[in-house]
């Protein structure tokens, strides 16, 4: 889907940057543009629009490039917008909510029965319905903490966060997830 | 099922905190509470094997070069810095062209009936709206109407309609008939409100004479003497 059928987003007014800003963003996108995907995936579950998130999210990031050359400030700005920007896009169009099965690296992929696939997808279906869920606080948390590992020094850095902070954050979604998901692991 | 109170502890335990005192006495008597906490375990380790995916997944390869492009197709081009003049421009002239037609047409131009409500009083010509002086009249014989004052000829204060007034043309004008005066004037002040339309109004042929109600018997009134042993109201 193109970028311009996305009506929930407001448009990107341009902006000239000076040639060394440039090169500088251009490092940027290099090396945080994958951090905008996954932040997006982790919310929308599907690469396609994940993809297009990532690039709006740095549309704004080119526009407001000027202020945000410091690398670590531009990636916490940068994840920021990408996790607001998919939860837009998903608030806006519900009708996309089909999982792909696109967070797992699935070892199993070809050797599963069918009933264990479908059984599977309904996993992956519950536990993103119970992320989905979380207050926006915990949401962001969790899905970075799962893309940081679980180190929560690195969450708190692309958050601007006390670790204490993310530490009590990550516990009370765990939590949440934990009383969510029981019911789902007692028929397992 | 495990203990309800112990509920929410199990979950603490289960995301990673040291559990209470109180709660690890409770598990170690209770196998149900045990197996619960078992299960919040494996739900948040499915949970985790399914988030992990996040850690590795990778974009298509030409997203940074997307990216690029993308930014690079809202480069500003050397019109776009004054471009929005044109439709600020537009904009503008659209809306004087809006508050000057708004202007032309807020005047009524359908011819509003007139209020005549005192033979003796001469006419204005001219217009055919009723003005302010007219109204004013209007009220006051609508007013003295109801104190029961007459006009000097003792007849209901009324005129014949159509009757041109000297040296005008013919204007639209409405017979007021005696005690309507005040049910007119409220039509009017709605014309002018324009609640309703002129041609709302209708108009009966006065000439004609009004139809006999058929099928209509009024019984003689039968007064019954009350008992006064029935109404008393004492026992």
């Amino acid at each position: 889907m193109l970028l311009d059928d996305a009506v929930d987003f407001a448009p990107v007014w341009p902006v000239t940057l000076d040639p060394a800003l440039e090169r500088e963003f251009e490092e940027r996108v290099a090396d945080s543009s994958t951090l905008a995907f996954r932040v997006a995936l982790g919310v929308l579950r599907r690469r396609e629009d994940a993809e297009d998130v990532a690039q709006e999210a740095f549309l704004r990031a080119h526009r407001a490039f000027a202020s945000l050359r410091d690398r670590e400030r531009f990636r916490a700005w940068l994840v920021r917008v990408a996790f607001r920007l998919a939860l837009d896009r998903q608030r806006g169009d519900r009708r996309r909510l089909r999982r792909e099965d696109a967070l797992a690296v699935d070892p199993r992929a070809g050797s599963e029965s069918v009933e264990e696939a479908a059984a599977r997808a309904e996993l992956r279906e519950r536990v993103g319905e119970a992320v989905d869920a979380l207050p926006e606080k915990l949401r962001i948390v969790t899905v970075l903490a799962a893309i940081q590992e679980h180190d929560v020094a690195s969450v708190a850095r692309l958050l601007d966060l006390p670790e204490g902070t993310v530490k009590s954050r990550l516990h009370r979604a765990r939590k949440a997830l934990a009383e969510k998901l029981r019911w789902l692991a007692s028929g397992t | 099922m495990a203990c309800e109170r112990y509920v929410g502890a199990l979950a603490d335990v289960a995301a990673g905190a040291p559990a209470a005192p109180g709660v690890e006495a409770h598990l170690a008597a209770c196998e149900v509470c045990r197996a619960e906490l078992q299960t919040m375990r494996h739900a948040l380790a499915m949970a985790d094997a399914e988030m992990a995916g996040l850690a590795t997944a990778e974009p298509t390869p030409d997203l940074a070069v997307r990216i690029r492009q993308a930014v690079a197709r809202t480069e500003p081009s050397p019109a776009w810095r004054f471009g929005w003049l044109w439709p600020a421009t537009a904009a503008a002239a659209t809306l004087l062209v809006a508050f000057a037609v708004f202007l032309v047409r807020g005047t009524p131009s359908a011819p509003e009936p007139r209020v005549a409500v005192d033979a003796h009083r001469p006419q204005s010509t001219g217009s055919t709206r009723a003005t302010g002086p007219d109204l004013a009249t209007s009220r006051s014989s609508a007013q003295a109407e109801r104190r029961g004052v007459r006009s000097p000829g003792g007849s209901p204060r009324t005129r014949q309609a159509g009757v041109p007034p000297a040296g005008g043309t013919l204007e639209r004008q409405v017979l007021v008939p005696a005690g309507e005066t005040e049910a007119l004037l409220r039509f009017v002040a709605h014309l002018r409100t324009r609640v309703v339309s002129p041609d709302s109004l209708l108009v009966a042929d006065l000439s004609a004479p009004l139809p006999e109600p058929d099928g209509v018997e009024i019984q003689p009134l039968v007064i019954v003497p009350l008992d006064p042993a029935e109404t008393s109201g004492t026992d």
